[in-house]
C-alpha cells in the first residue's frame, strides 16, 4: 500500500473554509457599516474600507502564496481585523489613521505572533491600545451624527444623555461602527444563522456587564447600549483566534470582559474600557482554555458534583448580594429621580451614599446644578460648568459637600493638545481645587498653578472651578444689577443679625472690586464666615439681588444693607 | 402514529447524506466470484484456527474455524469449492491476517449447508437464553456495524437489561445497507429484536431510524404496530447519532458513563443487520457467510446494495458494479466518515464491511490544511464534548499526558470535528497518533 495514501477518515469534508469564514464575518459588519456612512456620512466609508484594504495587502506577501493579483485581499483574516479597526475609529479620523491602524494591525497585531492562528491579542485591539495611548485626542474626537459638520460632542460615555432608543439605533457620538446597536445585532443574527459559535462569549460579556453595573448602582442598560461594549461583546471579543474554545470557557471569558469593561469605565480615567478589558482577557485566553474544562460525555457522577457546587455558590452570592444590596432602598433604583447616565455617574463617584439628585433653580447659562440627596437628606452639589480652552471647550463637573466645599473634580470633555493642554484631566491639576469653597471663589484663579505650556486651558479650568463656586450667586434679574458710574471707595453701615454692620467698598471701572468688613457684631463661627461670603456674592453678581448664606440671612440683608448704603442705592 | 422525533442534545452536525444513490434500489443477491479469500478473524479478538486442508473440498456454509486462544466468532465458507490455500489477506488498516482461499465450484452454487430451525415454542426463560447463544455462536455472529463484536458474548451480559435498541441510525453518509435491510424486511429485523428482548429478558425494544429514511421508518411503523412493547423511534438527522452511547442518549436520555458498557445503564444495543442475523440463524439455520454492502459514490458505475458473500475482493465487487466511473477514484472501506481509503483492490469483504464508496477527485478531501484559527467548531460538534483542537496541539507536541487530561481516550473517532475544521487540519490523524502513542506509554 502506497504510504502517499492518507488512510484514515473523513474522507470528506465541510465547505466551510477559513477564507469563508472571514468574509463572512466581514459581511456581518456591513449593517454597521452602513449605519456609520447613515450617521457620520461618506468619510466613514473611507475610514473602514481604507484600513480594511490596507490590512489586506500589507499582509499578503506574508500569507502562504504571497501577493497575488488575482487574490489581492488573500484569505480576508487582515482584511477583517482592519474593518474591525476602521469601526473603531472616530467619524472625524485624520486620513492617515486608518493606514497607520492598518500597519500597527497587520505588524504588530498579527505578524509579530507569527500570522493567523497565532496572534494572543485581537489586532484590530492591539492598534486601537496603542493609538489611544499615543494620540488619546484623535481616537477620542467624536461628532454629532447627521450633522457631518465638525462639531464635537461628547459621547454618552463622557458627558451626554441620550434615551434608550437613541442608543440603540445610534444617534448618539461614537465611534463610527459603534453607535448603532440595531446595525450590530443585525450583523450578529446572520453569524448566528451561519452556524458562528461566538454568542456565548457575547450573552455572558452583556450579562455580565449589566450585573456589575448594577452592582456599582449604574443604569445596566445604559451601560451595555453606550460605548462599544456591544460591538465588543458581538464582534470583538468573539475574534475566533483570541478567544477560548470549549463552552465554559467562553462563558467564563465573556463574564470576565464585561466585568472588566464596567470597571475600567468606573474606575479609571479611561470612559472606554472595551479595548483593555478586552484586551486583557485576551492574554488570560489559553489560561481559562486549559483551565475551564467542560466535563466529558459520560462523565455523569462528575457533570452533577459540578452542577451542585455552581448551584450552591450562585445561591450564595445571590443571597449575599440580596442582603447587601436590600439595606439600599429601593427608591434609590427608581427611574423618576435619575437625571441621566453622566450625573448618576458623578453621583456615585463623588456621593457614594447618595441616592439621587435633584436639578437646582441655581442654574443658569453654561452652568447646571443638581443636589444630591441620600433619600432622605442632602449630601452636597455637583455643579456642572464649561469654559473657552485653547481650542476647545472645557467642560467640568464639580462636586461640593454641603458646606459648599469642593470635594471633587471631573474634566467631562476638552479636546485640547494631549500633551498640554489635555493634561488637566490630571488628579495632580485638578487637586489644587480640593476644599475650595464659595466663600472665596476668586481666590481659585487668584492662586492658580497652571501647567507650563497650558496656561490657557489651566486658567479656563480654573475659571470653570469659579463659576462652579459661584453657583449660588447667579443674577436672576439682570435689572438688578448695579450701576455704577464713579470709581472710588466708600463706607457704608447696615443692620445685621446681632448690631451694626460697617464696611467700604471700591468701585474701579464701574465695577464693585472690593468689600471690605470694617466691623461688626456677628456671633463668631455663624455670622462672621457668613459676611464674606455674602459680600463676595455681591462682587460676583455685581447685584444687591443674592441669595441669603445659608443659616446667616440675617448677616447677608446686613451686608447687603451696607453695601447699598455705601453704594447710595 | 409518530412518535417524537428524538436527537442527542449537545455536538454533532449534519453531513451531506448521498443516500439516494442507492436507497430506493432493491439489494441485489452478488453472484458468487471464482475465489474468495475468507479472513479467519473477522471479530474483535484473536484469529480462529482453520480446521481445512488445502485441496479439501467444502460447502457453503461449513465451518473453516471454530476455535481460537481468545474471543472469537466462527468462521465460515461462503461458496462452495475447494480449499486452495491457507495464506494470507491484507485488511483496510494495512494489516495481514491468516486467511483461507477457495477456488469456487459454480455448479454447485445452490448448495448450502443450513442448520436445523430452532423451535423455540414452550423454552422459557434461561432454557430459551441457552438455546438462543448457543445458535448465535454456531452462526458466527459478530455485530454488523463494524465493530464485529462476537454477538454470543454481548448476550450473555450478567448486566439487567431493561431495553433493547436496534440500531438503524446509520448516520454515515453514502451507506443504506440498514436503510434497505428495514425497508425490505422489518418483519426480520423485528424478529431479531424480539429474540434479543428474550434472550436478555428486557421489556422494551426501539429502534431507531433517522428521518432521511422516510421509507424504513413507514414500513417499520406498520411492522411494530401489532407490538405493544416495540417502538419505530425517529432520530433527527445527525452525525454521529449511530454511535452507540449517543443513540442512547438521543432515544432514553441515559448517559452510558466514561469507560462503561451500555449494560450498566440497562441497555443492550444491536446492529440491524446483526439482528436480521440472529433471525436468520433461528428460524432458517442460516450461518453468517454473506452481508448487505453498499456500493455507492460517484466514483462508481452502478451504485447499489449487493449481498456478498464473505471473502470477495473489493475488485470483484467494483467490477460487478459496471468498475469505477473515473481514472483514479478514492476507494473508502466502510463509509466517509470512519472508512478506510484503500488502494489494495484484493481486499477481501468481510463480516465488518458497511460500505465500499468510490469518492470522485472533487468529493475527496484535499490535503492541504492551514493553521488552527481557534472558530471553536470542533468542539461545538464533538458529541463527547471534548476539545479536539487541543487534544491535537498537545500530540503534536509530544504532550501525550496532557492530551489524555484533554479528554484524549473518550474520543470515539467518528470524525466529525475534521469534517467541519474550516482549516482542514487532519485532527482524527492526529488524535489516533495521539492514541497509539498513549497506549505505547501505558504499556511501558
Amino acid at each position: 500500500m502506497s504510504s502517499t495514501v492518507r488512510r484514515n477518515g473523513p474522507h470528506i469534508e465541510s465547505r466551510d473554509s477559513v477564507r469563508r469564514k472571514m468574509w463572512e464575518v466581514s459581511a456581518a459588519l456591513l449593517p454597521a457599516a452602513a449605519a456609520a456612512v447613515f450617521f457620520f456620512g461618506p468619510y466613514s466609508l473611507y475610514l473602514i474600507f481604507a484600513s480594511a484594504v490596507a490590512a489586506a495587502i500589507l499582509e499578503r506577501p506574508f500569507t502562504p502564496g504571497g501577493f497575488s493579483l488575482r487574490q489581492p485581499l488573500g484569505d480576508g483574516s487582515a482584511f477583517l481585523a482592519g474593518m474591525l479597526f476602521g469601526l473603531t475609529l472616530s467619524p472625524g479620523s485624520p486620513w492617515w489613521i486608518p493606514l497607520f491602524g492598518a500597519v500597527l494591525v497587520v505588524f504588530v497585531g498579527k505578524l509579530a505572533f507569527g500570522g493567523i492562528g497565532n496572534n494572543v491579542f485581537n489586532p484590530a485591539l492591539v492598534a486601537r491600545g496603542i493609538l489611544l495611548l499615543a494620540y488619546p485626542a484623535l481616537v477620542t474626537e467624536w461628532r454629532v451624527p447627521l450633522d457631518y459638520d465638525a462639531v464635537t460632542a461628547a459621547t454618552p460615555l463622557a458627558g451626554l444623555s441620550a434615551s434608550y432608543l437613541d442608543l440603540f439605533l445610534g444617534r448618539i457620538p461614537g465611534s463610527i461602527g459603534e453607535v448603532s446597536a440595531l446595525a450590530l445585532i443585525i450583523g450578529s443574527v446572520f453569524l448566528l444563522a451561519r452556524g458562528f459559535v461566538g454568542w456565548r462569549i457575547s450573552l455572558a460579556y452583556l450579562g455580565s456587564a449589566m450585573v456589575t453595573a448594577v452592582a456599582l448602582g449604574l443604569d445596566p442598560i445604559f451601560t451595555i447600549l453606550s460605548g462599544s461594549i456591544m460591538f465588543a461583546a458581538l464582534f470583538m471579543s468573539t475574534d475566533m483566534v483570541t478567544s477560548p474554545v470549549g463552552r465554559s470557557a467562553r462563558a467564563v471569558y465573556g463574564i470576565g470582559c464585561g466585568v472588566l469593561t464596567v470597571l475600567i469605565r468606573h474606575y479609571t480615567q479611561y470612559p472606554e474600557g472595551v479595548t483593555f478589558a478586552v484586551l486583557l482577557m485576551n492574554g488570560a485566553t489559553p489560561l481559562i482554555d486549559a483551565t475551564v474544562v467542560d466535563t466529558f460525555f459520560g462523565e455523569v457522577e462528575k457533570r452533577r458534583r459540578r452542577i451542585v457546587a455552581l448551584t450552591g455558590a450562585a445561591a450564595v452570592l445571590v443571597v449575599g448580594a440580596v442582603i447587601g444590596l436590600g439595606t439600599i432602598p429601593l427608591a434609590a433604583y427608581v427611574g423618576d429621580y435619575w437625571v441621566d447616565g453622566v450625573t448618576r455617574r458623578d453621583i456615585r463617584l463623588f456621593f457614594p451614599d447618595g441616592g439621587y439628585a435633584l436639578a437646582t433653580e441655581s442654574a443658569r447659562d453654561g452652568v447646571r446644578v443638581e443636589q444630591v440627596y441620600t433619600p432622605e437628606e442632602p449630601l452636597g452639589y455637583l455643579v456642572y460648568t464649561e469654559a473657552p480652552g485653547y481650542k476647545s471647550t472645557i467642560r467640568l463637573v464639580t462636586a461640593l459637600d454641603m458646606d459648599e466645599r469642593i470635594i471633587g473634580m471631573r474634566v467631562l470633555e476638552q479636546s485640547e493638545s494631549a500633551t498640554l493642554g489635555g493634561l488637566v484631566r490630571r488628579p495632580s491639576f485638578l487637586n489644587q481645587f480640593l476644599r475650595r469653597s464659595t466663600a472665596d471663589p476668586a481666590a481659585v484663579v487668584n492662586d492658580l498653578q497652571a501647567i507650563s505650556g497650558a496656561t490657557v486651558s489651566s486658567r479656563a479650568v480654573a475659571s470653570a472651578v469659579e463659576q462652579a463656586l459661584l453657583f449660588r450667586v447667579a443674577p436672576r434679574d439682570p435689572a438688578a444689577r448695579l450701576q455704577l458710574n464713579e470709581d472710588g471707595t466708600f463706607a457704608g453701615s447696615g443692620r445685621g443679625y446681632n448690631g451694626e454692620i460697617r464696611l467700604e467698598v471700591t468701585v474701579t471701572g464701574g465695577r464693585l472690586t472690593a468689600v471690605d468688613i470694617l466691623s461688626h457684631g456677628e456671633t463668631p463661627g455663624i455670622g462672621e464666615p457668613a459676611l464674606e461670603r455674602a459680600a463676595a456674592r455681591i462682587i460676583e453678581a455685581q447685584s444687591l439681588d443674592v441669595d441669603s448664606v445659608a443659616g446667616a440671612t440675617g448677616t447677608t440683608r446686613g451686608v447687603v444693607g451696607a453695601v447699598s448704603d455705601a453704594l447710595g442705592q | 402514529m409518530s412518535e417524537r422525533i428524538k436527537k442527542f442534545p449537545i455536538g454533532g452536525t449534519h453531513l451531506p447524506e448521498e443516500k439516494d444513490l442507492t436507497s430506493e434500489k432493491q439489494i441485489v443477491v452478488m453472484p458468487h466470484p471464482d475465489t474468495v479469500l475468507i479472513p479467519l478473524k473477522q471479530h474483535l479478538g484473536v484469529p480462529v484456527t482453520p480446521t481445512v486442508k488445502p485441496g479439501q473440498r467444502v460447502v457453503r456454509g461449513e465451518i473453516l474455524g471454530s476455535d481460537a486462544p481468545g474471543l472469537h466468532a466462527r468462521v465460515h465458507s461462503s461458496v462452495t469449492g475447494v480449499v486452495e490455500e491457507i495464506t494470507e489477506a491484507p485488511l483496510p488498516d494495512g494489516s495481514r491476517i491468516p486467511a483461507v482461499r477457495i477456488r469456487t465450484d459454480h455448479d454447485a452454487a445452490e448448495d448450502e449447508l443450513l442448520l436445523p430451525p430452532l423451535k423455540l415454542d414452550g423454552l422459557s426463560g434461561s432454557e430459551l437464553r441457552d438455546a438462543v447463544i448457543a445458535r448465535v455462536e454456531e452462526a458466527g455472529i459478530v455485530g454488523l456495524g463494524g465493530a464485529t463484536f462476537p454477538t454470543h458474548i454481548k448476550l450473555g451480559t450478567k448486566d439487567p437489561i431493561d431495553t433493547i435498541i436496534i440500531n438503524g441510525a446509520e448516520c454515515e453518509p453514502y451507506i443504506t445497507v440498514d436503510d434497505r435491510l428495514m425497508q425490505e424486511g422489518p418483519e426480520i429485523v423485528l424478529r431479531g429484536l424480539d429474540l434479543v428482548r428474550q434472550v436478555v429478558g428486557a421489556k422494551k425494544g426501539y429502534v431507531g431510524c433517522e428521518i432521511n429514511k422516510p421509507r424504513a421508518l413507514d414500513r417499520l411503523r406498520e411492522a411494530t404496530a401489532q407490538f405493544s412493547n416495540l417502538v419505530a423511534q425517529p432520530l433527527d438527522t445527525r452525525y454521529p447519532h449511530g454511535a452507540e452511547k449517543h443513540l442512547i442518549k438521543a432515544i432514553l436520555n441515559r448517559e452510558v458513563p466514561m469507560r462503561a458498557l451500555p449494560g450498566v445503564v440497562g441497555v443492550l444495543v444491536n446492529n440491524v443487520q446483526t439482528a436480521w442475523a440472529i433471525a436468520d440463524a433461528v428460524d432458517r439455520g442460516r450461518v453468517l457467510i454473506d452481508r448487505v454492502v453498499t456500493v455507492s459514490g460517484y466514483g462508481v458505475k452502478t451504485p447499489q446494495n449487493l449481498r456478498i458473500p464473505v471473502g470477495t475482493s473489493i475488485g470483484d465487487v467494483i467490477a460487478f458494479c459496471g468498475g469505477a466511473t473515473v481514472d483514479e477514484p478514492s476507494v473508502i472501506i466502510g463509509g466517509p466518515m470512519t472508512g478506510m481509503h484503500v488502494t489494495d483492490m484484493s481486499i477481501p469483504v468481510t463480516k465488518g464491511t458497511s460500505g465500499i464508496v468510490l469518492l470522485t477527485a472533487e468529493e475527496y478531501r484535499g490535503t492541504v490544511h492551514m493553521a488552527c484559527i481557534r472558530c471553536g467548531k470542533c468542539v461545538e460538534v464533538c458529541p463527547m464534548y471534548l476539545p479536539p483542537n487541543r487534544m491535537t496541539a498537545y500530540v503534536n507536541n509530544d504532550m501525550i499526558e496532557e492530551a489524555v487530561s484533554a479528554g484524549l481516550e473518550a474520543c470515539i473517532l467518528c470524525g466529525a470535528c475534521q469534517f467541519v475544521c474550516p482549516s482542514k487540519r487532519p485532527l482524527l490523524e492526529w488524535i489516533k497518533q495521539g492514541k497509539a502513542a498513549a497506549a505505547e506509554k501505558q504499556r511501558r
